[in-house]
């Protein structure tokens, strides 16, 4: 029997709301998605202004792989680059923002100023990544302020020089994006730690627990779902880094990472491949796409909350 | 309710799926590129736009081609899109949207990859605007070559020659290498042995705080428009000159032995050793450049009164500007009338001499110039104990320039390379493996290409 109406349906009207969103996000963003998979199919390239492209199946894959005669899996290197970069970026920033965010949340230290504190570390995110860039570029480079007084105090060997360094380029474009996102890191992980019950403190300050105690067995544990959060998207924009990598030190045209292309990202890759072969773009935005995929899926597995899907589970047969 | 979940679900995936993706056109460039600065009022509706990537064509467009044609100069739209490097990245989307109303309808196109616009759809043959071969009987050849596609049209037309020289910088000379004369000097640059030699008696005699160049890139223009062969063949197989090796172990040799300070071209670091004193600041004594360099990049007050011209061990040239008008050009007689102004006639053409002193791409505007006697002095930059004559010096570099060997994809090509000279100096690769990447970096940015 059909259930009968009651009362307005006020449902129709949040659809409503969200439509824009959901239009402009169909046209704008799924619609290229789709496309990209398409293109990587195609051999299409561009020279001299006109565009060639036919049908190739999967062999941009091969291409893009080294798999087909004479191709070189140039992608495989610059997803090397584009990780090493990113890890040498998110572990320091992990510890260093876990740091801040249990001072700064702490009630019992009671630290002055935090809301100052709070402010000035999340600034540097603000500031365009080019003028970043280009900031840390003239103070590193060969003859930069840094750079000399590092070698006047003999940190540095004489000659040494950032640029033309795999490790120093590398490492500084990590520092850059460190100091650039660990103020957003500490403040996610600061409404976290909001988020946690105090009682649970109080508890565990009766029973003895000390401060890192407390958060090993408290803080960590319970903080576990905003971790996910912000190492998933950290992941997601970390193998997507473009601005900082691609003007930092690259070759005259961007498109080259400095020194002897390892700090070439993927996504300069794709930009370089992009004037001339966009197939081969496609493709590589493809094995990004699933490479994105795959890590943030092992994230979410090992690191989701096992305990509460096993009580969900148990829940669920009780009900039956 | 089952319907709404499975609503609500689709709606989440699909945008979690965007944050993974990075779709090939939304790649966001934007911030990277630098903002395109305009002159003029592109709504209007006979407006008449100009694209360039530096004010070089807005000069000439604002001095003596407002004096002539005032009616015509107030019509223009000027773009600068603030540098060379993103040029072809804009201004390839803009080409393709005639409806866009900053659409060119006339633009610059810089030598390394004016065969690129030359060889497209998106410019015209200038026999369609009314220019014949008789207004371009005074043009010099490799620049005729430069703007004619693979059948000989031609669609893009030059204003300046741009014969390489070394400049060398009279102070530090007479310092550092004991003379100021213009033979003496040429003799220690005559070929690239003598050059390193020079380099070293530099070196030595300053203790290191001045250098021969900046970095070992001053060679590489020199290198590689004096090339026999292009970066590919006929049959689009990459070659590679044996120039290009050359290049590859004289920077070597320059790295090894700490002849310059391994400067890039166009750095701040560059640029800061044209302004050093060569005692308590670093400074290199002599630039690889050609006219445009001199009153474009060689300004500092170092160089003013101080410039030397030698010619280089081999010739060979820099740059230069094309002028093509667009497909879907608006006004094909303004087109016509500015790049006759630019590029064909006398006149006008001594007169751009007279703003920059460049060196005209028309041989009897600047047979008049020397007449005239006009820059002579490089406008005021030619050091005058030398008794150098700025358009004169540059006569027998610009006759006979071979531009042959330019290739649609050299800018992007120079840049792989810079990349591999680099990692060759700094001892990260042998030679041989060197060489094998970067034919392999150039067949995997332009598959066309194949290494064989």
């Amino acid at each position: 029997m059909k259930k009968k109406k009651k009362g307005v349906s006020y449902g129709k009207y949040g659809y409503m709301f969200i439509a824009p969103f959901f239009i402009a996000y169909l046209l704008f963003q799924l619609w290229p998605l789709i496309n990209t998979f398409y293109y990587s199919t195609l051999e299409y390239y561009k020279r001299n202004g006109r565009e060639f492209s036919s049908f190739a199946g999967i062999q941009n894959f091969l291409n893009v792989f080294g798999l087909a005669p004479g191709e070189k899996a140039y992608v495989l290197q610059y997803l090397g680059n584009t990780v090493t970069m990113w890890v040498m970026n998110f572990i320091p920033q992990i510890l260093v923002s876990l740091l801040l965010a249990a001072w700064l949340s702490n009630q019992k230290i009671k630290l002055k100023g935090t809301g100052a504190v709070k402010v000035i570390i999340y600034l540097p995110s603000i500031i365009t990544a080019a003028s970043v860039s280009v900031l840390f570029h003239a103070l590193f480079s060969q003859y930069g302020p840094i750079t000399k007084t590092l070698q006047n105090i003999g940190i540095i060997s004489p000659t040494y020089d950032f640029m033309a360094s795999t490790m120093g380029t590398r490492g500084l474009i990590s520092l850059i994006l460190f100091w650039m996102w660990y103020g957003n890191t500490t403040l996610l992980l600061i409404s976290g730690i909001m988020g946690i019950d105090p009682g649970l403190y109080e508890a565990a300050d009766i029973d003895g627990a000390g401060g890192w105690q407390q958060f090993r067995y408290l803080t960590l544990p319970l903080l576990k779902p905003i971790m996910l959060y912000v190492l998933v998207t950290s992941a997601i924009g970390g193998l997507q880094m473009y601005d900082i990598p691609a003007l930092f030190n690259p070759t005259s045209t961007g498109l080259v990472g400095q020194p002897n292309d390892t700090s070439t990202s993927v996504t300069m890759y794709i930009m370089r491949l992009y004037n001339s072969d966009v197939g081969k773009a496609a493709t590589v935005s493809v094995v990004l796409f699933a490479v994105t995929l795959v890590i943030s899926l092992i994230l979410f597995s090992t690191m989701g909350d096992k305990e509460e899907k096993r009580l969900a589970k148990a829940e669920r047969r009780r009900a039956k | 309710m089952k319907m709404k979940k499975f609503v609500a679900l689709m709606m989440a995936a699909a945008t979690a799926t965007s944050l993974f993706a990075f779709p090939v056109f939304a790649a966001d460039e934007a911030e990277t590129e630098p903002e395109n600065v305009i002159t003029g009022d592109a709504e209007s509706d006979d407006a008449f736009v100009v694209w360039g990537w530096n004010d070089d064509i807005k000069k000439i467009l604002d001095g003596p081609f407002a004096e002539a044609h005032p009616d015509e100069y107030s019509r223009i739209v000027f773009v600068n899109t603030g540098g060379s490097d993103y040029y072809q990245t804009k201004l390839d989307a803009v080409l393709d949207d005639p409806s866009n109303p900053l659409y060119p309808d006339l633009m610059g196109l810089e030598v390394d990859y004016v065969q690129k616009y030359v060889g497209s759809d998106w410019v015209m043959n200038v026999a369609d605007l009314g220019i014949t071969a008789d207004d371009c009987a005074n043009m010099y050849q490799y620049n005729i070559d430069l703007g004619s596609d693979a059948d000989g049209n031609m669609r893009a037309m030059f204003w300046q020659a741009t014969p390489g020289s070394i400049q060398v910088r009279a102070d530090l000379a007479e310092k550092y290498l004991g003379t100021t004369d213009p033979t003496e000097l040429a003799a220690k640059f005559a070929d690239y042995d003598t050059i390193l030699q020079t380099a070293r008696d530099v070196n030595a005699a300053s203790g290191g705080t001045c250098k021969l160049f900046s970095g070992y890139d001053e060679l590489k223009r020199i290198l590689m428009n004096s090339r026999t062969v292009g970066f590919y063949d006929d049959s689009d197989v990459i070659t590679l000159d044996e120039n290009v090796t050359k290049y590859f172990e004289l920077a070597k040799t320059m790295y090894d032995e700490e002849l310059t300070y391994n400067t890039a071209q166009w750095s701040a670091d560059w640029y800061a050793n044209m302004d050093g004193d060569g005692e308590t600041s670093n400074a290199a004594l002599a630039y690889f450049g050609c006219p445009w360099f001199t009153y474009w990049s060689l300004t500092g007050e170092a160089w003013k009164g101080q410039t030397i011209l030698v010619p280089t061990p081999a010739q060979t040239f820099w740059g230069g500007t094309g002028l093509a008008a667009t497909a879907n050009c608006a006004d094909t007689e303004l087109a016509a009338t500015i790049m006759k102004f630019f590029t064909c006639e006398t006149d006008s053409m001594v007169a751009i001499n007279a703003l920059n002193a460049d060196f005209v791409n028309n041989k009897e505007a600047v047979a008049k110039i020397i007449e005239s006697g006009a820059s002579a002095d490089g406008n005021g930059m030619l050091y005058p104990d030398a008794g150098q004559n700025f358009i004169e010096f540059y006569l027998p570099q610009a006759d006979g320039i071979d531009a042959s060997t330019v290739t649609a994809e050299d800018q992007t090509i120079l840049s792989l390379l810079d990349t591999q000279v680099q990692a060759f100096t700094t001892g990260e690769k042998e030679l041989d493996v060197a060489l094998a990447d970067l034919k392999a970096a150039i067949h995997d940015t332009y598959s066309y290409l194949s290494v064989e």
